[in-house]
Parts: C-alpha cells; sequence; structure tokens
C-alpha cells in the first residue's frame, strides 16, 4: 500500500515542498530511497529501523521503497527521517491516513525514537503557511524559531510516539505560540558598546560617518590602537535592526544551522569577523548544497576582515559584485541560486609588516 | 573444500532441517543450484516463503556462525533468492531470509539457534 507524507527541503535560501511516497509491497525485504538522496537521506533507513522498533513497532519484513518527488531536486540532511517513519506506519495501516496531507512533518530520529533539532525551520514553516497547511510537526528544539511565523500551527514533539498519538486523536498537542515582538526585544542587547572606546575622537567621528552613510571603512594603524574593539562595537550605532530585517537574517543563520534554538532570532546586527586563511566559498558561499557564506551570514550587519592584507587576493577579488549588489548569485549545472548578502564592510590592517611605520621608535 | 567441511556442511543442514520442522517450518526446497550460487533450503513458514543459509562450526573459537555470513555471501543469497521467485512466477508473495546457526561441539554438544529475518535483499 502506497501511503504519502508531506515535508520540505532547503535550496538556497527557500524551502520546497516535497512528498515522501511510501510503498511497502510483498517481495523479499529490502528498503531503499530514492529521489536524489544525499548520504544523511540514504541513512536514514539505519535510524528509522532501530527507532520504530524501540517505539513499540514491529519493522515490516516487506519490499519498502521510498521515494522523494519532485526526483529532480536534490535531498539533504536527516530531516527526513520523521516522514519516512510515518510513511512507513501509514502504509503497513499500523496508522491511519487521513490527517497527514494537513501537515508538514520533519525532524531527525535518534535510535531510541526521540526527536532531535533539525536546520532550516523558518523557510520550511513560511512554505507551509504559503501552502495553507494546517500545521508542522516538528522537534520541540525547533519550536520557538518555528513559532516566529504568525498564521499558521506550530505543534512540538519529543518523540515518534508521541507523533503517532497525535495523528491518531488519542492526544491532543496544543500549538506552540510565543510573542515574537517581546522575545525579539528581550534579545536586541549587546554584550559591548561603542562608548567603551575612549578619546579617538576622530575615528569615532569618522565610523559615524561611515555608519550614517552606509560606506565601508578601513581602519589602518599600529597593533594595539583600538582597530578590532572599534569594528566589533560597530553593529551598536548601526539603527537598530527591524523584525523583518531580523527574519531575514536568521533564515540564514537557520540554514547553516548556526541558530540557537533557544535564541531562536538574530536579534542584533550581526558581527562576523572570519579568519584571514578563509576560502572564497567560505566567504561568498557555495558547495555541492550551495550554502550561504560569510557575507550572508554577515547580511544587515557587519564583516570584518581583521588583517585584511593577509587574506588572498582572489577571495577578496569575489567580494567585488556582491559588495555593489548586495546580493549573492551562485550558478549551478541546475539552475542557480541566490542570497542576500547587504552587509558594512570593515577592514583592518597594519600600515607595514612590523607595524609601526611613521612612529618614532 | 575439504572432505571434513562437506561432512560438516550435510550433518549441519540435516539438524537444520529437523529443527526447522519442530518449528513449523515445511521445507520445499534443498539446495536450490543455479550458476551464481545455492541457498541450503527453502521453507514455508505459515504463508511466508523462507530462505533459509545454513552456517555450521565445529566450536565457538571462530565467533558465533551467525557472524560467518559476509556482504557477499548475502548478496548471492539474494540473487539466487530473486532468480527463484521468477523462475517459479510466485510475485505477490511475502519473503524473508532466515539463517539456522548451529554449533556441532563434539565435547559440548549441538546447540541450534534460528535467526529470522536475519538481513534483507542486498
Ligand atoms: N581607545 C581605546 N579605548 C579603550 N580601550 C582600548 C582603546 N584602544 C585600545 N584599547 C585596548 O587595547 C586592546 C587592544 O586593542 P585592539 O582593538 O586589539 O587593537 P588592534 O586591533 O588595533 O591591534 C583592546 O582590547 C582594548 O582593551
Ligand atoms: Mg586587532
Amino acid at each position: 500500500m502506497l501511503a504519502k507524507v508531506y515535508s520540505a527541503t532547503i535550496a538556497g535560501i527557500e524551502a520546497y515542498p516535497i512528498e515522501i511516497e511510501v510503498d511497502v509491497t510483498q517481495g523479499l525485504p529490502s528498503f531503499s530511497i530514492v529521489g536524489l538522496p544525499d548520504q544523511a537521506v540514504r541513512e536514514s533507513k539505519d535510524r528509522v529501523k532501530p527507532a520504530l522498533k524501540n517505539s513499540g513497532f514491529e519493522f515490516p519484513v516487506k519490499r519498502i521503497t521510498v521515494n522523494l518527488a519532485p526526483a529532480d531536486l536534490k535531498k539533504e540532511g536527516p530531516s527526513f527521517d520523521l516522514p519516512i517513519a510515518i510513511g512507513l506506519l501509514t502504509a503497513t495501516k499500523l496508522i491511519k491516513r487521513d490527517r497527514l496531507t494537513d501537515y508538514f512533518i520533519l525532524g531527525e530520529l535518534s535510535l531510541d525514537g526521540s526527536l532531535r533539532p533539525v536546520k532550516g525551520i523558518l523557510p520550511t514553516v513560511l512554505k507551509a503557511k504559503g501552502l495553507k497547511k494546517k500545521g508542522v510537526i516538528l522537534p520541540e528544539e525547533n519550536a520557538r524559531e518555528a513559532a516566529l511565523i504568525k498564521g499558521i500551527n506550530i505543534y512540538p514533539v519529543g518523540s515518534l510516539k508521541r507523533v503517532i498519538d497525535f495523528l491518531e486523536g488519542r492526544i491532543e498537542i496544543l500549538p506552540f505560540s510565543l510573542e515574537v515582538k517581546n522575545l525579539f526585544k528581550e534579545r536586541a542587547i549587546y554584550p559591548v558598546d561603542f562608548n567603551e572606546v575612549a578619546g579617538q575622537e576622530h575615528v569615532k567621528r569618522a565610523l559615524e560617518v561611515a555608519v550614517s552613510g552606509g560606506h565601508n571603512a578601513l581602519l589602518l594603524g599600529p597593533p594595539g590602537s583600538g582597530k578590532t574593539m572599534l569594528a566589533k562595537r560597530l553593529p551598536t550605532i548601526l539603527p537598530d535592526i527591524t523584525l523583518p530585517e531580523a527574519l531575514e537574517t536568521t533564515k540564514i543563520h537557520s540554514i547553516v544551522g548556526l541558530l540557537n534554538p533557544k535564541e531562536a532570532i538574530v536579534a542584533t546586527r550581526p558581527f562576523r569577523s572570519p579568519h584571514h586563511t578563509i576560502s572564497d566559498v567560505a566567504l561568498i558561499g557555495g558547495g555541492p548544497f550551495p550554502k550561504p557564506g560569510e557575507i550572508s551570514l554577515s547580511h544587515n550587519g557587519v564583516l570584518f576582515l581583521d588583517e585584511l592584507a593577509e587574506f588572498h587576493q582572489d577571495v577578496l577579488e569575489v567580494l567585488r559584485q556582491p559588495l555593489e549588489d548586495g546580493i549573492i548569485h551562485i550558478s549551478r549545472a541546475k539552475g542557480s541560486v541566490s542570497f542576500p548578502a547587504r552587509f558594512m564592510l570593515v577592514g583592518a590592517m597594519n600600515p607595514c609588516p612590523c607595524g609601526t611605520l611613521g612612529q618614532q621608535t | 573444500m575439504g572432505k571434513e567441511r562437506i561432512k560438516l556442511g550435510r550433518e549441519g543442514e540435516e539438524r537444520a532441517e529437523k529443527f526447522l520442522l519442530s518449528k513449523g517450518y515445511k521445507i520445499i526446497e534443498r539446495n536450490f543450484k543455479t550458476s551464481f550460487g545455492e541457498i541450503d533450503l527453502i521453507a514455508y513458514w505459515r504463508k511466508v516463503l523462507v530462505f533459509i543459509e545454513v552456517r555450521t562450526r565445529t566450536s565457538y573459537n571462530f565467533g558465533r556462525p551467525e557472524e560467518s555470513i559476509s556482504e557477499e555471501k548475502k548478496k548471492k543469497i539474494s540473487r539466487v533468492a530473486s532468480l527463484y521467485l521468477k523462475a517459479k512466477k510466485l510475485n505477490g508473495v511475502d519473503c524473508r531470509f532466515d539463517v539456522v546457526a548451529l554449533v556441532l561441539d563434539r565435547e559440548k554438544g549441538v546447540k541450534i539457534k534460528l535467526i529470522e529475518n536475519a538481513f534483507q535483499l542486498c
């Protein structure tokens, strides 16, 4: 029998709906996953099996085929564990199917059947809302991030067992919600402040001008003159980040798994300072499953390149286009993805290799 | 393969068959051979068609007998099983792979263990 469960995968910064079809038939026992799965998706088998057993279900001795559709979209990560498990139970009639179309279901399974958080929640919940789903069933730790989106029900669950009880109507789960404005205000605190910088009035003035006019800045001075200190405190004199900006930046941090589940939102302007050994892919984004780089992680904030002269020439070159456009396009054989990258670029360097050019020694 | 091992194998298969009968299996094939390899026993357990590999050892010294099935062996059994289903036009039956593990120790006696659904098609 065939069962269908709905979920999503992330490509670029957007979520795309994925239909998980599980077909269970008679024949030699096997378990195969098709539809461009990556390694983590393929390994899903080895998590789903023990998770089902440890949740009190027999793993079916049948020919099992899982198809992730559409087949031309690469599927990545462990978030399909839960929908695959639910599909299996539905296809073998261990649970009823009637409520499945209403939800997006996602989560990584531990071997004991409990759920682990996954990445890219924010875009997934947005997509579910766009498709007028009734709700999203997801791991508890992802609930706060998911609740940033209003107008769709968020059902946090701790284990496979709970999901089944919920789908079968044996238990009620209250949709999770939180006051986004309050959370946003609570989190909008910087650990440092620009006013901690003593003196240096001319530098501070210059930086205030740069910030007001939306310019980039280069700090040049001997070691210990406070360049790093000043740069770190720049986000605190930028205009406060707005909620829509914060959500945009949160989306990017969520996709790469940098979002702390407890904080749930990036409520301050990001400050990113990659080491000078960084590669061009890590800086502007890319990879086989294109991921945002540092320039996108600093979207709506500050990208600080300390010891600017030490960065590889070609790494600095790739900054040109996104600096002008505020967006980066990464081309792939199949279409291209774009990541927002509007940031203030701040560089710092010593005036000469020993750092003391022009000073009395 | 030495004569001793062949004899050991035969004895193991005979004991395994008796054991399976006592568990309610109905044996339908013994040593089903193809050019790819063979399956020791094919049987019905209720309505499930079971392909059975018998592993025999003389002692535990080299590990448990069921541990001696390599991926290679599983692949072979898988292929032979698929061929069998095709040849007998058996689609739409539930199937599984079982392993009967025997230890024939001259001093400590005989130990038999049945592992149902021991592995999947590979
Ligand atoms: N204007 C200043 N006001 C307060 N502390 C300063 C100032 N300039 C430098 N410092 C102190 O000196 C330390 C080293 O400065 P740093 O920013 O690392 O210098 P640089 O990056 O130019 O080498 C800082 O952590 C800070 O404690
Ligand atoms: Mg410094």
